[in-house]
């Protein structure tokens, strides 16, 4: 079965969305991951250092880092770019 | 950058919407047509008919039914993932930023990889249902219709009979149309999908993967 996103656009989403500290749940819920797959990622992202653990009100949150900024960069710039590559749909 | 791409998402998301939206309407206009066709051609009600025609018709309806279901049901997978973007991205007024827009692209390429085997599946049951349609529409016409090879004439019997004939060409027509644009809007995204997968090299090297 064809998967319906790439790993790579499920890392951006995770990025993104934890911009502002985010728990595990909010994580998976928001980027629609099953708990095994979610901890994989977020593990990835963590070695890389892309995503940093925090701790708030005794609570563990992921939150993303500087580091992350060219890869969220890099991958809006390509996606945008998609429109200007290829010839647009029209009716 | 982002107000040309928005536009263009904007429009694209519109075309497509209105493409299924005339699909669904169509798929249970030949759906509704296949029946009173079949009817008809089984039961013989139209008079003057012969039983080769009635037979033919009568198959050709039958396919024109099941096409009309097939139709409706695809029309409606499209059209789940398409609304719900197309509201979002319609209904905006602030200035809409590169975050939002690449997660609505990436929502759009998810729900073009989900449903990439349905829209090949549209693709081919509009083709086949605009010949059924274009089959029946000439067949039920040439019932109606006698002409004198001697005189050159052409005799209408029934003239209630042009705007049913009319309205099975047309869905003939929305049915061909829509075969040629759901395969521009494939090809379309099937390029931005080699795209993507071409750019993944640059995003796997931002990642460090490669460095590994």
């Amino acid at each position: 079965m064809t998967s319906r996103r790439s790993p790579y656009e499920i890392y951006w989403e995770i990025l993104v969305f934890c911009k502002t500290p985010r728990a595990f749940t909010a994580i998976i819920n928001r980027c629609d991951l099953n708990s095994k797959s979610g901890q994989e990622y977020i593990e990835f992202l963590c070695t890389r250092g892309y995503l940093a653990r925090v701790s708030e009100r005794e609570k563990s949150r992921f939150c993303t880092t500087e580091r992350a900024a060219e890869y969220l960069s890099l991958f809006s710039r390509l996606y945008l770019d998609l429109f200007d590559s290829v010839p647009g749909f029209k009716l | 950058m982002t107000d040309g791409t928005l536009n263009q998402f904007r429009n694209e998301l519109t075309a497509l919407f209105v493409i299924v939206v005339l699909n669904i309407v169509f798929g249970a206009l030949a759906m509704a047509f296949g029946v009173q066709y079949m009817v008809s051609s089984v039961s013989g009600q139209a008079a003057g008919q012969s039983m080769v025609l009635r037979i033919v018709a009568g198959s050709v309806a039958m396919v024109c039914f099941g096409l009309g279901i097939a139709w409706i049901i695809s029309s409606v997978t499209i059209f789940d993932g398409i609304e719900e973007l197309r509201e979002e991205f319609q209904d905006r007024k602030k200035p809409v930023s590169d975050e939002t827009l690449t997660s609505g692209i990436i929502r759009m390429m998810a729900h073009y990889r989900q449903n990439t085997k349905t829209i090949h599946t549209m693709i081919l049951v509009c083709t086949l249902g605009g010949f059924c349609f274009l089959a029946l529409g000439i067949i039920n016409s040439l019932e109606f219709l006698s002409i004198s090879l001697s005189s050159g004439q052409f005799t209408l019997k029934n003239y209630l009979l042009i705007p049913a004939a009319l309205l099975t060409l047309g869905i003939a027509l929305v049915s061909l149309l829509s075969s040629y644009y759901f395969s521009k809007f494939s090809r379309t995204w099937d390029l931005r999908l080699m795209e993507t997968a071409r750019s993944e090299e640059m995003l796997k090297k931002s990642l460090g993967i490669d460095t590994e």
